[in-house]
């Protein structure tokens, strides 16, 4: 498996459970040591990194690790006392994932969603430049999953490099810059989203148009299209449903590539 | 029918976990420690100090006995707490087994086997003379005691560590067992409420009907008043 | 500071578990047994009684707690996080022996001991306290129920227990010194009876050159098996 991530970007690995996805980003993190190969990481090979290396990172992983005697403010101060940057407003932290009402509830009485939220605002108070996501949207509701791409994005913006592992095609497809499919262990595509989807896709455009009270539907190939008088002639006489092009979405080229549904 | 299905699941569950099959021989290795006391401690006091323990043996047989329900109590507190970390509880729970299937089929375990140990330790250490009639009441009184416990933890505490904690504190109840010594008539008093005064007495006085009942008494109102809290509680 | 952090941290963590409490009412309960024994008896037994339960206690909780904090899924975020193992560990035995010493000291002061030195009772406890909870988290290692935990305890609290039956004495008894648990208990007892300092700093060096080795040991255990799962 050989791949690279740029600083900056977000970097989305795509696949099938027990590909090997895990594996590798524990490999990054640190969490196994006996590896061949090379695996740099912020300007160093892996190995070579100290403790300290952990001050630079922000890992959430797919299930809230959290103290749940404590409350979700207690939480946030125990395990940012261990960084070096210390958070510098946590309860606006609280706030822009909608937990500041609930900052002094114990954590054992939240819902998972809300679990999931604080656990991922706790991964990254240290303002790490390189953080690790699993699965970042799961269990929550499509508002709380919105809150959580855009700070996503705002990481982006802010140049850090997210490495992002997930299940979920339209969070890659909304937030990745590149994404890399792995299948048994090895990286079989990688590219940006919008590239493969072009490249895994048909290149036609689908019409779907009432006629004499019939639903009717035909493709079009898309080269050329403007002087396709086919094309053109339903668009003048005919009452126009939907029109899609063909571009494969993540989940089509996912299936594809791993010959398997998605877990 | 369920009963039984869950019952045997249980015993493969113990039989291919060896730590679970070891924790079931730990009762014996405790006996056999005390056996070893017995055996080389008390002529070793008994020629260096003088001090003669005979008076206390009934006192000693009880903390054996107790013990040994207790830490089979303590086992399945534990085991059921795990379940609940697993969720194996709720599972268990949801199916036609229902809450108190699952709770009488847990402590039905541990009590049965309580009333093997203790008619181990009887045999072990014959110290006391008791009588069968009286040693099978003790047991079922044992037995009681093991669901006493293992419901305390389980309901006193909402994860291992408060279960830990709540495992410590509970082994003081085990000192009502020596209550009795002190002829003090508040303490006395006090002990009537705990189920290991009663064992001791009676194993100290095996053919009183009053104390069969008092002592069966207190055990059963133990025991209801968990299963009732058990009941009440949300799961 | 990281040590201190985590050292509080888990303090918190265990007031909120009730151990303070369970211990105001464990030495409540010791102290009243204590005080119906004989003059001869209670001599003896109180010195036992500071070293099988409060010095010890680590052994008893350290399990449950790891336990908690993996399943809880904690651990993790302590591993990625640029708190030590070593800090991790140390945070866990200090806090755990500020308990122990709080009750030995308790237990001894309202028991009224007549010949005390406070100064031995508190550094016998902290060693005892600091071995048991070492060893604790090296048993702890692979465990992943109370009730695995506490089975696996059996052995090692045999071979460390056992030996202390040799001071009674017999011929070449003293030979037993070299288990760290008799070493403890010799110092524990020489705080309640009177020891010469020799033997008392003899014994302290040794016991604390061991407590260091085993402080190593417990970190490269701790970091194979729980830190790292290669």
């Amino acid at each position: 498996m050989n791949f690279d991530v740029q600083e900056g970007e977000v970097f989305g690995f795509l696949g099938p459970s027990g590909a090997g996805k895990t594996t590798t980003q524990r490999l990054i993190i640190g969490l196994l040591r006996n590896y061949n190969g090379k695996i740099e990481v912020l300007g160093k090979e892996r190995s070579n990194w100290g403790k300290d290396f952990y001050e630079q990172i922000g890992v959430a992983f797919d299930f809230p690790n959290l103290y749940i005697k404590l409350t979700a403010r207690e939480n946030l101060q125990l395990i940012g006392a261990y960084y070096k940057n210390k958070a510098e407003k946590p309860d606006e932290m609280l706030d822009r994932v909608g937990l500041l009402p609930e900052k002094n509830v114990r954590v054992e009485n939240f819902s998972k969603g809300m679990k999931m939220r604080l656990n991922f605002i706790r991964s990254i108070m240290h303002n790490p430049r390189l953080m690790f996501f699993d699965e970042p949207t799961s269990g929550l509701d499509p508002v709380n999953a919105h809150i959580i791409k855009e700070i996503i994005l705002e990481q982006k913006k802010a140049g850090k490099t997210v490495f992002l592992t997930t299940h979920n095609m339209t969070v890659a497809e909304q937030l990745c810059d590149r994404v890399a499919f792995i299948v048994d262990g090895k990286i079989v595509t990688i590219g940006s989203p919008k590239d493969l989807m072009i490249e895994h896709g048909k290149r036609v455009v689908k019409v779907e148009y009432q006629k004499n009270g019939t639903l009717l539907d035909q493709d079009f190939e898309l080269k050329d299209i403007g002087n396709n008088s086919g094309f053109l002639n339903i668009l003048k006489t005919s009452e126009i449903k939907t029109i899609h092009s063909g571009e494969a979405t993540l989940e089509d080229i996912f299936i594809k590539l791993t010959g398997r549904n998605l877990l | 029918m369920i009963q039984i299905i869950l019952f045997k699941n249980d015993i493969k569950q113990i039989v291919r976990d060896p730590i679970m099959a070891l924790l079931l021989v730990a009762p014996v290795l405790l006996i056999s420690v005390f056996k070893i006391l017995e055996v080389f401690l008390i002529p070793f006091l008994a020629t260096n100090t003088g001090f003669d323990i005979t008076p206390y043996n009934a006192y000693i047989l009880s903390f054996v006995l107790l013990i040994n329900s207790g830490m089979l109590g303590i086992v399945t507190g534990f085991m059921m707490l795990d379940e609940r970390d697993g969720n194996i509880a709720q599972l268990l729970e949801i199916t036609p087994l229902g809450r108190s299937g699952y709770l009488l089929n847990r402590l039905l375990f541990a009590s049965l086997l309580s009333i093997i140990y203790c008619f181990l330790s009887f045999g072990v250490f014959n110290l006391v003379d008791v009588p069968l009639l009286a040693i099978i009441f003790i047991s079922i009184l044992a037995s009681n005691y093991t669901g006493i416990i293992g419901l305390l933890i389980y309901s006193g505490a909402d994860d291992k560590v408060k279960g830990l904690t709540f495992a410590k504190g509970l082994n003081s109840l085990v000192l009502f067992a020596f209550t009795d010594l002190f002829s003090l008539t508040w303490l006395t008093i006090l002990s009537w409420f705990f189920p290991p005064y009663w064992i001791t007495l009676i194993i100290k006085s095996p053919n009183s009907p009053v104390l069969y009942g008092a002592a069966l008494l207190v055990h059963i109102i133990w025991l209801g008043l968990l299963i009732f809290r058990y009941g009440r509680r949300e799961s | 500071m990281r040590l201190l952090s985590a050292t509080w941290a888990d303090m918190r963590f265990q007031l909120k578990h009730g151990f303070y409490l369970v211990y105001v009412i464990i030495t409540i309960t010791y102290l009243i047994v204590l005080s119906f024994l004989p003059e001869n008896i209670f001599s003896v037994t109180l010195p036992l009684v500071v070293f099988s339960d409060p010095s010890v206690l680590g052994l008893f909780f350290i399990g449950g707690i790891i336990l908690l904090e993996k399943g809880q899924g904690v651990l993790m975020v302590l591993v990625v996080s640029p708190l030590r193992s070593q800090e991790y560990i140390l945070a866990k035995v200090i806090s755990l022996t500020i308990i122990s010493v709080l009750a030995a000291l308790a237990i001894t002061f309202f028991g009224q001991y007549p010949t005390v030195n406070w100064l031995l009772i508190i550094i016998s406890t902290i060693i005892t306290s600091a071995i048991f909870t070492l060893l604790g988290i090296i048993i702890n290692a692979g465990c992943n129920t109370v009730n695995q935990y506490m089975l696996k305890t059996i052995p090692y609290m045999l071979l460390f227990l056992l030996p202390c039956l040799s001071l009674v004495g017999f011929p070449y008894s003293w030979l037993f010194t070299i288990f760290p648990s008799v070493a403890a208990l010799k110092l524990m007892l020489g705080a309640y009876h009177g020891i010469y300092w020799v033997e008392a700093t003899a014994l302290t060096a040794y016991l604390l050159g061991f407590c260091y080795l085993l402080l190593r040991l417990t970190v490269k255990i701790f970091e194979k098996e729980i830190v790292f799962q290669d």
